[in-house]
């Protein structure tokens, strides 16, 4: 895949609707409720935060580019797609290209690749008997991860590469091998240090861009693989760190809406998900953030009443304590002053 | 000395480090700080000095403090130390943030060796926690530093002296690998201590060195021909990001036999440490890189030095030059110089230090113009440095001292930039004329000396020259790399 073809795709989405600035923004998965919503309601959340390293100059050469070459044309701060840029765009489906899914994996798939990275490293290095090498990736809480890791399997080092070896190849199986091949490029290990994206870009005469969506794709393809099957890649599913490690991917989807000021009911219309899909999730968000504000659902004097009729019936049953209760008082009320109890928050 | 001490670094030295032998000056200074000396070393860059310190702080009964100009030379420290099998060292600086400073302030038990900012020693935590520990030594690596006459001009470096008493006077070891007797005499004055001085040569034998000048529009195809004849480990030394990224894709296209890359401190940390980490481990020929590049970097094969560019001191150069040829083989270094490349370092000078108007106009505070619009961060730097340096309750006065330091500085530099200009056009002898004003003599040459003397550069250059290399070519398909990295055999 091209990235310009991609910018193509995007602007087209975006025609006479939003700026130039809009896709920049997309990629770089920007946490305002515009981009947010955006991105839902032209349907092209799969591109939310792919690139999340993209800088300005970077993203204006491109569009430069596509002006010059007469694909698009920047009218009021609004690129139109040409006739060329149509006959480009007509005939392929972008919308799922590659399966890349960064509304779901954008917080995720750094560190997931970071972790890889690092592993296979690791693995590498122990299993030829060296035992003294600087780790390819910097970030300590990669290696500590990396390092939890290895404890969870005793050290057993030929037993790590036996089943890394195995869970990767199974996965490696299912997707493009050309984009394996992108990945494993990059992977460093006994007698090879990795290559940098810019640097197969050079060997394969592609933009660094364009490598960049092909590593994202890649790793994008191996998480769908590794989380629909949990039970076949016990290994490779330990490096999965949610950025915060406790709200499953949908929950944290919906406690960004709502950051960046969206109501309940606002977040289930974007999401196109059910009202109380979404209330789970602020039962999830209120049980772990701390930097959740509860009063913002339920007012300070049904929250003490909840927690009195909690303490009297001293059950965290649901039913028993809505008893108790006033009319106006819901389930949602009292499951959130339940999780608003956990004094164990991040 | 009495033998039973050096019978213990000599041990040391094997199990800690490998080596069966010290390198020149190792043992003196060692010995010298073992014996409770306060010591002041010069050695050249990339002969162990590091060595001098890190082996008495383990063999020692307490703790070690190392002070670092560089968060990034620091890092590196750590992480070789710890590649080494070294693994009770830490460091302390501001790129951490306060959860992971105070869990290595609370483990301070547990580690031989510290690496401390001098920014980092000025926190009473941090003093606190240090002089409830036995420090056994403390040691203050690139001392030129401490000296106002030295790369860069940092208050707390100056303050060093009353740290050492916080911490109940521990022995005292500044190290340089570029400090002028008058630098040496100024770290002397700073630290107010009795220091016993070991000052060994800081030039290398094993370098041959030459100037090759050049017209602006020949540049690039002179160094195109010499890398052409010359298929060795090289290094290519820019000032400029965007050339050594220009440079590397001209190279890239002439010679796609070849592996290029290029360096710089506007990289991603991850591609950095890629790069960083496959130059170490002979994958790449040829490196173009900024002075980012080169921190912590001890290959030992480097054959040749290149500066596209001349750095804007001697020191850098000295220490740009001083990679080249670690394993004591004969290594070339070659400045490519064009008449007027000198406006390039001056013209730096004044991205660095702000103007007149400029000093004027931050302290005028005036509350429509946010310092940040109108000076870049190195600006911005030095004069929230300086306002504090120079307070005084006059504002008038204030604005004034900072003014007259401003353009004390813009000398300094300058009559920097003249002296290499002067090493380049000079006709006598490079070595004798490069390392004159940190040493009386320099030692004869082990190869070719220079240019001036009995290096011929154009014969040199159209003897061909190649070198083996150690890699095998990489598997191109996925199965196989992975079954190379992770299947034993």
């Amino acid at each position: 895949m091209h990235y310009r073809e991609l910018l193509l795709f995007l602007f087209k989405k975006l025609e006479h609707e939003r700026s130039v600035n809009a896709v920049f923004h997309l990629l770089k998965g920007k946490k305002s409720a515009q981009t947010l919503q955006d991105a839902y309601l032209f349907q092209i959340e799969n591109f939310y935060g792919i690139d999340r390293k993209l800088k300005k100059p970077t993203f204006d050469v491109y569009v430069r580019e596509l002006t010059e070459n007469r694909l698009v044309r920047v009218e009021n701060d609004q690129a139109i797609v040409t006739e060329q840029g149509n006959q480009i765009l007509r005939g392929r489906n972008f919308q799922s290209y590659y399966q890349i899914k960064g509304h779901k994996y954008h917080q995720i798939d750094r560190e997931f690749k970071q972790g890889l990275i690092l592993l296979i490293q690791t693995v590498s290095m122990l299993i030829h008997g060296e035992n003294k090498f600087i780790p390819i990736v910097d970030q300590p809480y990669i290696q500590s991860r990396v390092r939890e890791v290895l404890r969870d399997y005793s050290m057993q080092f030929d037993m790590i590469a036996e089943q890394l070896y195995g869970e990767l190849h199974t996965a490696l199986s299912t997707i493009d091998e050309h984009l394996a091949t992108v990945l494993l490029k990059q992977c460093s290990g006994y007698a090879r240090v990795g290559m940098s994206e810019q640097q197969i870009a050079v060997e394969e005469n592609r933009n660094k861009e364009d490598l960049h969506l092909q590593t994202v794709a890649a790793i994008h393809n191996i998480l769908d693989t590794i989380t629909e099957q949990t039970e076949q890649y016990t290994l490779l599913t330990k490096l999965i760190l949610k950025k915060t490690n406790r709200l499953t991917v949908s929950a944290q989807e919906t406690f960004d809406f709502y950051q960046a000021g969206h109501t309940l009911e606002e977040i289930a219309l974007i999401r196109q998900l059910k009202i109380s899909t979404i209330q789970d999730h602020f039962v999830e968000i209120a049980t772990h953030k701390k930097v959740f504000n509860i009063y913002s659902f339920i007012s300070k004097q049904h929250l003490d009443e909840i927690q009195e009729a909690i303490q009297n019936t001293s059950t965290r049953k649901l039913k028993p304590i809505k008893e108790q209760l006033r009319e106006e008082i819901d389930y949602f009320h009292i499951r959130l002053a339940i999780a608003n109890m956990n004094d164990d928050k991040e | 000395m009495n033998s039973a001490i050096s019978n213990d670094i000599d041990q040391a030295l094997i199990s800690l480090f490998g080596f069966k032998q010290f390198r020149v000056g190792q043992r003196e200074i060692i010995e010298s700080i073992r014996s409770g000396n306060h010591t002041l070393a010069t050695l050249p860059t990339g002969s162990g000095k590091s060595i001098c310190y890190q082996l008495p702080a383990l063999i020692g009964e307490g703790m070690t403090v190392v002070v670092s100009p560089l968060i990034s030379l620091m890092v590196d420290q750590v992480k070789l130390l710890k590649a080494q099998g070294i693994k009770r060292v830490a460091s302390l600086n501001s790129m951490m943030n306060a959860k992971q400073k105070s869990a290595v302030i609370h483990r301070l038990d547990t580690y031989k060796l510290l690496y401390c900012s001098p920014e980092m020693l000025q926190q009473e935590q941090v003093q606190l926690a240090l002089s409830n520990k036995t420090i056994d030594y403390f040691v203050i690596d690139e001392a030129h530093c401490i000296s106002q006459w030295g790369h860069e001009f940092r208050p707390d470096f100056l303050r060093l002296k009353d740290v050492i008493k916080k911490l109940n006077n521990p022995t005292v070891l500044a190290l340089s690998a570029t400090a002028t007797p008058s630098i040496r005499q100024d770290i002397i004055k700073q630290l107010e201590l009795p220091m016993k001085q070991l000052v060994y040569p800081i030039d290398r034998p094993n370098i041959t060195f030459s100037v090759d000048e050049v017209t602006p529009n020949n540049k690039d195809e002179r160094l195109i021909d010499l890398i052409e004849q010359k298929n060795i480990p090289t290094m290519i030394y820019f000032s400029s990001r965007k050339v050594s990224e220009a440079i590397y894709r001209l190279l890239q296209n002439k010679f796609p036999e070849r592996e290029v890359a290029y360096y710089h401190g506007g990289m991603e940390q991850d591609e950095r440490l890629l790069i960083q980490q496959q130059f170490m481990n002979n994958q790449l020929d040829i490196i173009c890189c900024t002075s980012a590049f080169g921190m912590g970097v001890n290959k030992s094969n480097i054959r040749l030095v290149i500066h596209y560019h001349m750095p804007s001191t001697i020191e850098s150069f000295i220490q740009e030059v001083g990679r080249a040829g670690r394993d004591g083989k004969q290594s070339v270094s070659i400045l490519l110089y064009a008449p007027g490349d000198e406006y390039l370092p001056f013209q730096l000078i004044q991205t660095e230090l702000p103007t007149e108007n400029e000093v004027n106009l931050f302290f005028s505070e005036d509350i429509h113009k946010q310092p940040e619009d109108y000076l870049n961060e190195t600006k911005l730097r030095f004069l929230e440095l300086q306002k504090e340096q120079h307070h005084t309750t006059d504002q008038n006065e204030q604005v004034q001292r900072v003014i007259q330091y401003r353009n004390d500085r813009e000398q300094i530099k300058q009559q920097s930039i003249f002296k290499l200009v002067d090493w380049i056009k000079t006709g006598a002898c490079r070595r004798a004329r490069l390392f004159s004003h940190f040493q009386q003599d320099v030692s004869n040459a082990q190869y070719e000396c220079c240019d001036c003397c009995d290096f011929r550069l154009e014969e040199w250059r159209n003897k061909p020259e190649t070198y083996q290399k150690k890699n095998k070519p990489r598997k191109n398909n996925w199965e196989a790399m992975l079954g190379e990295l992770l299947i034993k055999g």
